[in-house]
């Protein structure tokens, strides 16, 4: 406080005697004026922003220097020399002075920042559509490893942030829309109850959840920010060893309203099928299945008929529609701004009665009372609906891959007469084309979120500043599941009590306050920015689960049944944290930055301790460097971040089980842990960053290690305690990284007859090694050892797949590796005019899963390479799993684009302001050698560790789209 | 909008504090769960009887598969037909460990109950813990199992022998607290112990494991006392008795064992031996069994017989029965060489399904007739397997494959 008040009376002696400067700002290539550029004395805090037609005045006198800044283009430092200065800006194709969040409160250019951070904006993220904003983001950065578990409308995706940090704990990064967390969970549909996978509420479920993320329409976004590692995410604390992804939502500007309305048109088809058997004869089908189901084969006359049904064909056949209708506003006037944004979507999946909808409106409103006082207020409600159907893993051969492996070609279950009534499969307990006409899998969502900064600028003269800003959000969803096996099913007619209905009823609400200082100063050449703050998070989860059997026809409530069994969950957490960090500029080459943050949090054995996680990070930038570089900058920065445990893990419980309608409990399996500690993730990341020739190349090069020590385990227990595993923290792990992003601009350098070409390409390779093991080693994940499960050992990393095979010393065989050698992407842009073409290509190199679909195929005897392979595989079965764990490299067309905006003067002629139209794809091509569906599954979702194991989920599907944009 | 920036200096530090101290505390109670603290005699004691039912259904697929009473043609799981019937065991697969957790998890709660000084409730838990232990050991016979239940690795697992020692200690420990046990107890027990619900008639129940024991070492007098004291009655319904029950209501649990004969496809299915060997007009394979119009097939293995022993999913599953006990004594009887006493037990069953009286019982036959009643008799109730053992006649189990073996189930790997 004391240094404070020095300041403060300090800068009460500073003379000012300014004069007005005024003029515009310009585009330099368009000549459009620029609405909302920051123009600022450099060295003070003395600034401006340009009004609607790109005006400023600002108190300065001849001999200063303005700072022009406008999102996009390059800053520029102009000399005053009159009282009319019009500065016109060129587009940033470096990126230099791109702001990138550095706490929670500040930025810095992306010239001076420690820490290789990824910014991808709206534009880049939806240039062709998706469902989900996770899924945009495949392929668009280094260190960023997306799989998507299903290929299930409404999703379900991966998304990992420079590999393994943890055993069982989360895995998803944590999202920060507009300065607030938001809920990413994945909550479990109940159909795996159905399927009996795994019963309900099972340690393990296996309903291929979506994730609440994909609720965000990413066509409000305006930008996300990856901050990839511990040394970059340490201001977040106790919930960031999983990175942060930071969005930023579109914000209103001031001027005259700008409308914007797209639509986009499209079809999705099967992307990759796993082929089939063809019986070339009836001994064929006999020595398989014998001669009851070969004689099924024949035609009337007894013949063999040579039937070849491609049951995946017909099954995955649909062509899924797409329509999607966005509508935008943006405007405001200098004291009031606002966005709004509205979307619909309606896209049909590629199996009959699956696909997704959509509809989510935002509004966005900045509000400045006063020269001092200003609030943000950001508001989005969506509704969202999607219809699974069902797939994955079964013990019940339900699902439409399992069912279709026990059915082979030449058996006819189609209903052929189309008269609603499909036959009895004479293999299986169902007919997957009649479970695929009649039953329900549907998620709907209905989500509200909420957030308001408050921002109040205490002081503010041309030297320093103080300003307070209070950060306040409300996230709420509530989720239904409802799955449906209507009682005349071939699966149920045969039950006790035919027919299931499940009905699952999630709420969550987050909510989070923070409240922050944040001190600037500058002196000399330097500048130093402080903040400290409050953070106040909690999360309550609630979730019924109601699963009915013996369902009266024609009726779907879950009272309309002969039984019902019901399951309630809660989640329940609250954490605390303080946080403070200085940063520190020296001239414009030296930056340096430190800090700590601390946190409380009720999943901890030790609710009173403070958990500090620190960090620094520095940076040094050469400027022009050596006739070569334009530019050249080395960075390090080290950084700590936690992973809580699982809520529940500090409890030891006691489970109901119950006979004659009393209460009994016994032990459940696994033991709590009242002293449970968080999971500690130190990062240590170097790197280098340049850019060469008049911007034709800029590269930046990041090598990361991440020492993870007090890793949760859930360690097996000998089962003869009552218990069968116990949390502990017994573990420690490295993970080691490279990153590496070379963007070209061949342009910069030749001309190519009018194209504006870019290219670029991220290149990631990422290693763990468990270091630190307190249990013995052990297997997790998978179904059994000799199906392919994960080994956890010391020396051994955590993604390591091991089967039956053991060495002489009865050591395991390393199978494959769930974790790729590399991944990299390629992206080309083309302009030409007003035509604009651009495609990326995502491409993974190694990595393995264990494709159990192919064992199912085995055993129903329908492998398309049954003859040759299939009974080698089974007879290995039990002590070589090798067949079954599987490559999952693969090259993708993960986007492809083409427009064409009108030229100025006729949209001008048209009354519009811009009409586009154009046509993109999605997911068009893959080559692979994996022979299951996709090399990107999960059965498991996003489990840390036994992740990668396919059991035939909802396929992958590629889409084609035209679109037509326009703006007023 | 006027804050001025003194004012909001002086508010700032207010509303920080104000927040700290407004939380919530942050250590609170489980929200989802009760802990062992909420725990009583009786929910101990119902959660015990109800938990020797979890995993019920995988415990009896492995005996009857490796007894070749049944097979259990799974597409989706070829371990049924893979593992169990030519093994090894993973011992690290649900076949093994699921029985063993469950029956483990039983024995915390037998502990607590042999240590609430309620003499009725320890007799019960004493008697449970025995049986617990009895199940693990029909599936690791030989290899033994755990006798200290505290997680402590650095033991040894305990042999076979010493387990059987300790059963046998429990069951005569828990004999004696029911005796002391006055004339009911302090709880109550589901329908399934309906006749067996008070310390008197649960200590029938007691000596009848104890006799099953007994037999099983060859100890045929102490089977033969256990059995007078047990609820043995040759006059009595063959079906009175102990029962695993089921039900629909909440946290309870349903029949896995029960699949509609006439399903389209089934998976548990009679072994075809049970057909061949079975005596013309023996109403217990015709009242067990039903011949289906099409042959289930998988695996290299068919059948065309499925079991009607469970008639829906609540059906209930036999403990222990009359008709068992009164075998089990025609065993007691052939082992201390009182053969005609035997044959009159054995008449009594084989009375009840229909067919002509034994005749001419002796040294020579005996056995042979006693496992074939045995095995009709108790058909799925997973005796086969240790009756054969018992008389170290395994390797007569009929193997339909190439490679095909009788397995042991291995201690598993956790421990």
């Amino acid at each position: 406080m004391r240094i404070l008040k020095t300041i403060l009376i300090a800068s009460l002696f500073i003379a000012s005697a300014f004069a007005a400067v005024s003029g515009t700002v310009t585009d330099a290539k368009t000549g459009e004026p620029l609405v909302g550029t920051s123009v600022f004395v450099k060295g003070t805090f003395v600034g401006t922003t340009t009004d609607d037609r790109g005006s400023f005045s600002i108190d300065a006198t001849a001999g200063d220097v303005l700072m022009v800044a406008y999102i996009g283009y390059k800053t520029q430092e102009i000399t005053v020399s009159g009282d009319v200065l019009d500065v016109s800006l060129e587009t940033d194709v470096l990126r230099q002075d791109e702001v990138i969040v550095t706490g929670l409160a500040t930025t810095v250019k992306r010239r001076n920042a420690a820490n290789a951070v990824a910014v991808v904006t709206g534009d880049e993220l939806v240039s062709a559509p998706t469902q989900t904003l996770d899924g945009a983001l495949s392929g668009k950065f280094a260190g960023v490893n997306i799989r998507r578990n299903t290929g299930a409308p409404g999703g379900g995706i991966n998304v990992n942030l420079r590999g393994s940090s943890t055993l069982t704990g989360g895995t998803q990064p944590l999202y920060v829309i507009d300065g607030v967390i938001v809920n990413n969970s994945a909550n479990q549909s109940g159909i795996d109850v159905v399927t009996a996978a795994t019963g309900a509420g099972s340690s393990r479920p296996q309903g291929q959840p979506t994730n609440r993320i994909g609720d965000i329409n990413p066509n409000d976004v305006e930008s996300i920010e990856v901050l990839k590692g511990a040394s970059a995410a340490a201001i977040y604390g106790a919930k960031a060893s999983n990175g942060v992804i930071i969005i930023n939502t579109k914000r209103g500007k001031g001027g005259k309203t700008k409308f914007n309305y797209s639509a986009r048109y499209g079809t999705s088809e099967l992307l990759h099928k796993m082929g089939h058997r063809v019986f070339e004869t009836y001994q064929e089908a006999e020595d398989q299945y014998g001669a009851s189901v070969a004689s099924l084969g024949n035609d009337a006359n007894g013949n063999w008929a040579n039937n070849n049904f491609d049951y995946e064909g017909i099954l995955y056949g649909e062509t899924g529609k797409l329509t999607e209708h966005t509508l935008s506003a943006i405007g405001g006037n200098e004291r009031t701004q606002f966005y709004l944004g509205g979307q619909y979507m309606d896209e049909g999946g590629i199996i009959k009665n699956t696909g997704y909808q959509k509809i989510s409106g935002r509004v966005n409103v900045d509000h400045r009372f006063n020269e001092k006082a200003k609030v943000s207020v950001a508001t989005n409600i969506v509704r969202s609906s999607a219809d699974r159907g069902v797939t994955g893993n079964d013990n019940t051969n339900l699902t439409y891959g399992f069912s279709i492996g026990f059915t082979p070609s030449f058996i006819d279950i189609r209903d052929t007469d189309g008269d609603g009534i499909f036959p009895a499969h004479p293999m299986n307990p169902s007919n997957p084309l009649e479970t695929a006409e009649y039953f329900v899998n549907n998620e709907l969502t209905h989500r509200a979120l909420g957030s308001m900064q408050f921002d109040y600028s205490i002081f503010q003269q041309s030297t320093q500043s103080l300003k307070f800003m209070a950060v306040a959000g409300a996230d709420f969803y509530n989720q239904e599941n409802t799955v449906f096996s209507p009682p005349f099913l071939q699966i149920e007619e045969s039950k006790t009590d035919a027919g299931q209905s499940v009905m699952t009823t999630t709420d969550n609400l987050n909510t989070n306050l923070s409240l922050n200082l944040v001190h600037k100063m500058k002196m000399s050449g330097m500048s130093f920015n402080t903040t400290a703050g409050q953070q106040y998070e909690t999360r309550d989860w609630n979730s019924v689960f109601v699963h009915a059997t013996g369902m009266v026809p024609t009726q779907q409530n879950v009272d309309q049944a002969s039984t019902q069994a019901a399951y309630h969950n809660r989640m329940k957490q609250q954490d605390r944290g303080l946080f403070i960090q200085e940063e520190v500029s020296v001239g414009d080459n030296i930056y340096v930055a430190f800090g700590a943050r601390g946190d409380q949090s009720s999943t901890l054995g030790d609710t009173e301790t403070m958990e500090w996680y620190p960090k620094m990070a520095a940076s040094y930038q050469f400027g022009e460097f050596a006739g070569l570089f334009d530019n050249l900058k080395v960075r390090f920065a080290r950084g700590e971040t936690g992973n809580m445990p699982s809520p529940g893990a500090k409890y030891s419980a006691m489970g109901l089980a119950n006979i004659g309608g009393v209460n009994g409990l016994l032990t459940s399996s696994v033991k709590g842990n009242a002293g449970i500690k968080p999971e500690r993730t130190a990062e240590t990341e170097f790197g280098v960053d340049f850019s060469l020739m008049g911007g034709f190349a800029i590269v930046e090069a990041t090598m990361y290690q991440q020492d993870i020590t007090d890793l949760i385990l859930q360690v097996d227990m000998p089962s003869s305690s009552g218990f069968s595993s116990s949390w502990e923290n017994g573990g420690a792990m490295t993970t080691k990284g490279t990153e590496l992003s070379v963007t070209l601009n061949p342009t910069q350098l030749v001309s190519l007859g009018g194209v504006d070409w870019t290219f670029r390409t991220n290149y990631y390779s990422t290693s763990s090694e468990v270091t630190k093991l307190n249990v013995d080693a052990y297997n997790y994940g998978g179904f059994a050892t000799f199906l392919g499960t994960y080994h956890i050992a010391e020396g051994w990393s955590p993604t390591a797949i091991v089967g039956s095979e053991t060495d002489a010393d009865g050591e395991y065989i390393e199978l494959g590796n769930e974790t790729p050698d590399y991944q990299v992407s390629f992206f080309n842009s083309f302009k030409l005019g007003s035509i604009n073409f651009s495609f990326l290509i995502d491409k993974k190199e190694g990595g393995a899963a264990i494709n159990l679909a192919n064992l199912i195929y085995d055993l129903g005897g329908t492998t398309a390479d049954y003859e040759e392979n299939g009974g080698d595989r089974l007879g290995g079965l039990g002590s070589v799993t090798q067949p079954y764990v599987e490559s999952t490299s693969y090259t993708m067309l993960r986007e492809v684009n083409l427009n064409y905006t009108l030229p100025r003067s006729l949209s001008d002629a048209a009354g519009v302001s811009y009409l586009q139209v154009g046509i993109s794809g999605r997911n068009l091509w893959m080559d692979t050698d994996y022979t299951g569906l996709s090399p990107e599954v999960s059965q498991f979702g996003n489990e840390a560790v036994g992740g990668s194991v396919d059991t035939a989920p909802f396929p992958q599907s590629k889409s084609f789209y035209f679109n037509l944009s326009v703006g007023i | 909008m006027k804050l001025k920036p003194n004012k909001m200096i002086k508010i700032l530090p207010l509303i920080t504090v104000l927040f700290w101290v407004g939380c919530e505390d942050l250590d609170f109670p489980d929200p989802n769960n009760p802990t062992d603290e909420t725990a009583t005699v009786q929910s101990l004691v119902t959660g015990a009887e109800a938990g020797l039912r979890i995993d019920i259904g995988i415990y009896l697929r492995d005996l009857l598969v490796v007894g070749r009473e049944a097979y259990y043609l799974e597409p989706a799981d070829p371990r049924y037909t893979g593992e169990l019937m030519r093994g090894p065991i993973d011992p690290g697969g649900f076949l093994g460990n699921r029985p063993w957790n469950a029956n483990y998890k039983i024995i915390q709660n037998c502990l607590s109950l042999a240590e609430s000084g309620d003499a009725g409730a320890s007799g019960l838990g004493k008697t449970f813990h025995a049986y617990a232990l009895m199940r693990v050991l029909s599936l690791t016979d030989e290899n033994g199992a755990r006798l200290n239940y505290d997680g402590d690795k650095t033991v040894a697992v305990a042999s076979k022998s010493a387990v059987l020692a300790e059963i046998e200690s429990l069951l005569d420990g828990g004999y004696s607290d029911l005796n002391s046990a006055g004339d009911a107890f302090t709880f109550s027990l589901s329908t399934g112990f309906d006749g067996f619900d008070t310390p008197a008639t649960f200590a029938k129940f007691n000596r009848g494991l104890r006799a099953r024991v007994a037999v099983q070492q060859s100890d045929y007098s102490t089977a033969l006392t256990a059995l007078g004291n047990s609820f043995l009655d040759a006059s009595g319904s063959l079906d009175d008795g102990v029962f695993h029950v089921f039900s629909s209501s909440a946290n309870d649990q349903d029949n896995e064992m029960f699949e509609a004969s006439d399903a389209a496809v089934i998976k548990l299915t009679v072994h075809p031996s049970f057909a061949s060997d079975a005596e013309t007009g023996d109403l217990r394979f015709s009242s067990k069994v039903a011949t289906r119009e099409d042959t289930i097939k998988y695996d290299d293995l068919e059948s065309f017989l499925a079991p009607t022993v469970w008639g829906s999913s609540y059906d209930p599953i036999p403990v222990m029965r009359n008709e068992e006990l009164i075998l089990l004594q025609a065993e007691a009887f052939i082992g201390t060489g009182d053969y005609s006493s035997a044959e009159v037990n054995m008449n009594v069953v084989r009375t009840a399904a229909g067919l002509a009286d034994y005749t001419g019982t002796d040294a020579s036959n005996a056995e042979d007739r006693v496992l074939y009643e045995k095995r009709y008799s108790l058909f799925l109730e997973g005796q086969r397997l240790q009756d054969m053992r018992h008389y170290g006649r395994t390797a007569e189990l009929p193997l339909d494959r190439d490679g095909d073996a009788i397995v042991t189930f291995p201690i598993p790997e956790t421990e």
